[in-house]
């Protein structure tokens, strides 16, 4: 799209009435100057958007949530007339950082310029950095020529997966029996750490040698379990971006729950991850190759969902056997959620709620739940002491 | 200082509007002896002034303050010292604005001193309101500003003196313009938040290179047309600040009338006498058209007619001209000729190259009509405008009954007069303007005496004096240069012997003078048979002509003032002396006959005709020269370039090591972009490459690169044609075929 400056086209037409009334050498060089400037911006204006190329180049294709790199717009004038002033504003960097508005470049005759800029990828997904919008102008400042180029330039950013050493459990073991995960059977003479006896610990787990030798209970800590899955409730619904309109905890909460189906698949324990989407999803994670369908998964999916989490349970719990640790990811614990997993704690299950947002609402009911006995954390702590 | 610089490029471009009108002004106002070094002096302060207020005082409250404070200053001091101050302005600024308005009336030339106290105030005023305006987001007030300088300017009649500024005004408006642009369009940027990474400095320069492409175009229009309406804005400027104001239309007449002398036609216009206002010396002709005749026949065509001759040159005495009133049928009722009238007649003259304000007349004109400006006329009659005319006259004249008035070889008539019953004391007393000479030798009038001593009357006479110079002095354009102080007849008769047609005219007036006949000398234009496809005839500067008119009487009341021409045929000389001068250089070569002086120039039509032509001219031909330098140099450029790169390919081809090439293939390579980083060694870089074809090729010589360098091993094999082939194929796929070529050969 040209636009022009119409108050200069007036001034032209101006001077040649000026001109053509009154007659002589100053008048005429004063519209000559006019509409010879007026004619080279339109000559400019043309040949300039015939040559001018725009490309992306990033260091990678793929990067996950919370990276940041440079990437640079490499503008090119294939002609012979310089570009004296080439907006240049990527569309998408422009959503993720309100500060960038776009640089402004000159063109020498067949140049080019590459423009770096440095961005982060907060959130995860799909994000199309090939539109471009360009705005340029003739040395006059008379017509303003902008345009949006596309390229193809498309990068993935996956959630993050956190190496989560060790999930905290107060007293309880999540999982009842470990394995080394050598031989994949328990081995009571083999093992990898010793610990002292928590409040809860499988009794078959007690190392008797050590806990004779120091008069203490000791038990075995296999890096491995056996025979025992997870099940874990992800709530997608909206209201996750209630209390962080950037998406920064919900970001955080995907992050955590593939952090720790990948801590749960390493240890050998398959998870179910019944995710309260739009759909309404369900992934049974064993392998790597599973969890990365996940992380896909994940790319595309925000949080949209309208469904209430707490209905989304009650309609999946009857696929989880009873005495199965269930892990209920969500981004706060409302009275209604907090009253199921009462119901479920009564039915025998084994819950640990692991959510983002701090309220006080919240801290009511998670002191309530953990009176009887469902732990409760929040997945950015467990994050951060990943120290990534 | 900061501040300063952020503004500097601003600071500039008004420094140089404002050095371009202080020159223009000089120009307009001949103002001598301009200190600019005073100038840029004041515009410093202004600056100053104008950083004060910005930097300094960024408070608007602050700056109210300072203006009233500075006002009130003001006020307090001239109320404390009120003499003084009304003193000053009345010697300083009044007494001196009245001098240099007197001055520029008269066409005189101005002083420096005159306008310094006024100079003192308004420029550092001046100069602070528009940078203060400029910073405000206004920086095209100083283009408007010119602008305006240049219309009063112009339409206070000064369009000669402007006519030359004016590719020069395009030029700094447009650049200016250019540059303001830029300025302003970069405040948005920075205020939209976009990041700006644009040098002032290739702005700038891009801004002269248009400016200056421009401005060459602009010389090459035309624009010598006249106003289509009737704004006249130049005749409603008066000066208002004239002294004579009783007097007001009078001496406004007076006025226009005297700005019409300046242009009066000279012969030094067409290129003789070598323009150094004195007559003779070598000359530069030229053939370009002056104007187009519509006409039954040729005519002697007068432009000027001079009486006082005072051994050098001619001057004319009375410039008594009166206005041609609207409605005048005839001017000066000519009773003394009307016997020999018969009919009238007329012309109209189309002027094409010559700017001037004469009226170009054949003898007995008694009426001119002109569109455009006013007309004057004297006692003879010869006809003048204010202005250049640019429009075309019809000339009304009489004719004359003898068929001629010009003598001539042609056979005697009978009505002639004669001049022989008039006694000499009519003639003295009634014409003494037309008998006048000075400084001529006695030896000269002996001589006329001579030639003349026979004769029975005037006629005679002058027939006697034709015949003598005819004879005995040849048509020459190759002259020598008159020495100063020689008395110019008597260094034609006796040393120089030849000469063009002022020398004939003058002798022969001079002769007829001495000889007791009414004489004057007349400069104009002798038409020559030359027509255009119209039918009109073409007037050229080579058909300028001097000759000479004399009174003829029959009785004190009756006679006729005739044509006297000792050279008629002059077109058919200077074509002739241009054709003898082209054979005897292609034959010759180079060879000057003239020991005195200089070869006289014929040239072949030009743009040049006036002086301020010449200006303009010279201005566009620094344009194409400069546009020309450039061009050889790039050529030369290209050329050098051309052959590296042969050098560089022969070096590749010839030699046996395998490393050239890999260097030629990397240089090329670096031009797309394929660079290879430091820390990366060369086998690697070269796996990164995304075409398979020239890895492949890049692939086998880094091998034998490596053989070479570390193991010592010669290439025993290796296709040198081929590789490179390979290398440009890649390179021309990857680039538009323009910037290929550009890049392979040049950069």
């Amino acid at each position: 799209m040209i636009k022009s400056n119409r108050l200069f086209i007036v001034f032209v037409i101006i001077t040649f009435i000026f001109a053509f009334l009154e007659g002589g050498n100053l008048p005429y060089i004063v519209f000559y100057a006019f509409l010879f400037i007026f004619l080279l911006g339109i000559a400019i204006i043309i040949v300039n958007s015939k040559n001018l190329e725009v490309t992306i180049v990033s260091n990678k294709d793929v990067y996950f949530s919370g990276d940041n790199d440079d990437f640079s717009i490499v503008v090119t004038n294939n002609g012979i007339v310089p570009m004296c002033c080439l907006v240049v504003k990527n569309l998408a960097l422009s959503e993720l950082n309100n500060k960038y508005k776009g640089d402004a470049v000159r063109l020498g005759f067949d140049g080019d310029k590459w423009i770096k800029n440095n961005i982060k990828f907060e959130r995860r997904g799909l994000y199309d950095l090939g539109n471009v919008f360009v705005e340029f102008n003739d040395l006059f400042f008379i017509f303003k020529k902008s345009q949006n180029v596309r390229y193809d330039k498309t990068i993935k950013v996956y959630p993050k997966v956190y190496n989560i050493k060790r999930l905290d459990s107060k007293g309880m073991d999540i999982f009842k029996t470990s394995v080394s995960k050598k031989s994949g059977i328990e081995d009571i003479y083999s093992s990898l750490d010793v610990r002292k006896y928590r409040e809860g610990d499988n009794l078959k787990k007690i190392h008797w040698r050590v806990s004779a030798k120091y008069g203490e209970l000791f038990v075995r800590n296999f890096d491995v379990v056996s025979g025992e899955e997870s099940n874990i409730f992800f709530d997608m619904n909206d209201n996750n971006f209630e209390y962080d309109p950037t998406g920064i905890l919900e970001e955080k909460m995907v992050d955590f729950c593939v952090s720790l189906v990948n801590y749960m698949q390493l240890k050998g324990i398959e998870s179910k991850v019944h995710i309260n989407c739009e759909v309404g999803r369900e992934f049974t994670v064993d392998t790597k190759e599973q969890l990365n369908d996940l992380i896909e998964f994940f790319v595309t999916e925000k949080s949209n969902c309208t469904e209430k989490f707490v209905n989304f349970i009650n309609s999946n719990l009857n696929k989880i056997p009873k005495l199965s640790w269930i892990g209920i990811i969500t981004s706060t614990v409302t009275n209604r959620l907090r009253d199921t997993l009462i119901g479920m704690k009564d039915y025998g299950y084994n819950i640990t709620v692991y959510y983002a947002v701090e309220t006080e609402e919240q801290q009511y009911n998670l002191g309530l739940l953990n009176r009887i006995g469902i732990e409760s954390y929040n997945c950015c702590d467990i994050l951060n002491n990943t120290g990534e | 200082m900061d501040f300063l610089k952020d503004q500097k490029i601003s600071i500039v471009v008004i420094f140089l509007n404002m050095i371009f009108l202080i020159f223009t002004l000089g120009r307009c106002y001949l103002i001598l002896d301009i200190h600019y070094e005073f100038i840029v002096a004041l515009f410093l302060i202004g600056t100053a002034i104008f950083w004060f207020y910005e930097d300094i005082l960024r408070k608007f409250l602050y700056k109210i303050l300072f203006t009233i404070g500075a006002f009130g200053a003001v006020i307090v001091t001239y109320y404390g010292n009120v003499s003084v101050v009304t003193d000053f302005i009345n010697s300083q600024i009044i007494n001196n604005f009245n001098t240099i308005n007197e001055l520029i009336y008269k066409s005189k030339e101005t002083y420096f001193f005159l306008y310094k106290p006024m100079f003192s105030i308004l420029i550092p005023i001046g100069v602070t309101i528009i940078l203060l305006i400029s910073a405000k987001g206004w920086e095209n007030s100083v283009i408007f500003v010119t602008y305006t300088f240049m219309l009063i300017l112009w339409y206070t009649g000064f369009n000669a003196e402007l006519k030359p500024c004016l590719l020069i005004y395009a030029f700094v408006s447009i650049f200016t313009f250019g540059v303001n642009s830029y300025l302003k369009n970069r405040r948005k940027l920075n205020r939209r938040g976009i990041r700006v990474a644009i040098e002032h400095r290739f702005i700038i320069l891009y801004a002269l290179i248009i400016s200056l492409i421009l401005t060459s175009i602009i010389s090459v229009t035309p624009q010598k047309f006249k106003g289509k309406g009737n704004l006249s804005l130049q005749s409603k400027i008066e000066n208002a600040f004239s002294t004579e104001t009783v007097l007001g239309k009078e001496e406004k007449e007076k006025r226009e009338k005297e700005s019409g002398f300046q242009f009066l036609y000279d012969i030094s216009y067409s290129g003789y006498d070598s323009g150094n206002s004195k007559l003779g010396g070598p000359i530069t002709l030229n053939f370009s058209e002056v104007f187009k005749v519509k006409s039954d026949k040729p005519y002697y065509l007068k432009g000027v007619v001079k009486d006082f001759y005072n051994g050098s040159s001619w001057a004319k005495t009375k410039k008594d001209f009166k206005k041609l009133e609207k409605g005048t049928n005839k001017v000066n009722n000519d009773t003394m000729s009307s016997d020999y009238f018969d009919g009238e007649n007329s012309l109209t003259i189309y002027p094409t190259g010559l700017q001037t304000s004469t009226f170009f007349i054949p003898n007995y004109s008694f009426k001119v009509d002109c569109d455009k400006g006013n007309i004057y006329y004297d006692n003879i009659p010869t006809f003048m405008s204010n202005d250049y005319i640019e429009d075309s006259y019809t000339v009304k004249f009489n004719n004359i009954n003898q068929n001629a008035d010009v003598i001539s070889n042609d056979p005697f008539f009978d009505d002639i007069p004669l001049g022989a019953a008039i006694p000499e004391q009519f003639y003295k007393k009634n014409f003494p303007e037309y008998l006048q000479y000075e400084n001529v030798s006695p030896e000269i009038q002996e001589l006329v005496f001579d030639i003349v001593k026979d004769c029975t009357n005037n006629y005679e006479k002058v027939q006697k004096i034709r015949e003598y110079l005819s004879k005995n002095y040849k048509y020459s354009l190759d002259v020598s240069e008159v020495p100063e102080g020689r008395e110019f007849v008597d260094y034609f008769l006796n040393v120089e012997k030849k000469g063009y047609c002022t020398y004939f005219a003058t002798t022969t007036t001079i002769f007829c003078r001495i000889a007791g006949i009414p004489a004057r000398y007349v400069e104009g234009f002798h038409m020559s048979d030359k027509k255009d496809s119209k039918g009109n005839y073409i007037v050229g500067n080579n058909d300028a002509h001097a000759w000479t008119e004399v009174l003829l009487l029959s009785t004190t009341n009756r006679g006729l003032w005739y044509t006297v021409d000792c050279v008629p045929n002059v077109s058919e000389e200077i074509n002739r002396v241009k054709e003898q001068q082209e054979k005897a250089a292609s034959a010759n070569g180079p060879k000057n006959n003239n020991p005195g002086g200089k070869k006289p120039e014929i040239e072949e039509p030009t743009a040049a005709d006036t002086n301020a032509i010449n200006e303009k001219s010279s201005i566009s031909n620094i344009v194409y020269i400069s546009v020309a330098g450039v061009a050889g140099l790039m050529l030369i450029f290209a050329a050098v370039m051309h052959l590296i790169f042969i050098l560089r390919k022969n070096k590749l081809m010839k030699a046996n090591s395998a490393i050239p090439a890999y260097i030629y293939a990397s240089r090329r390579l670096s031009k797309i972009g394929i660079i290879k980083p430091k820390d990366v060694a060369d086998r690697e870089f070269i796996e990164r490459i995304p075409d398979t074809e020239v890895k492949k090729a890049l692939r086998e010589i880094v091998t034998l690169c490596y053989e070479e360098y570390y193991g010592g091993k010669l290439t025993k094999d290796f296709d040198r044609i081929q590789f490179y082939t390979e290398i440009e194929k890649f390179m021309k796929k990857k680039q538009s075929r323009f910037k290929y070529y550009i890049r392979k050969y040049y950069f």
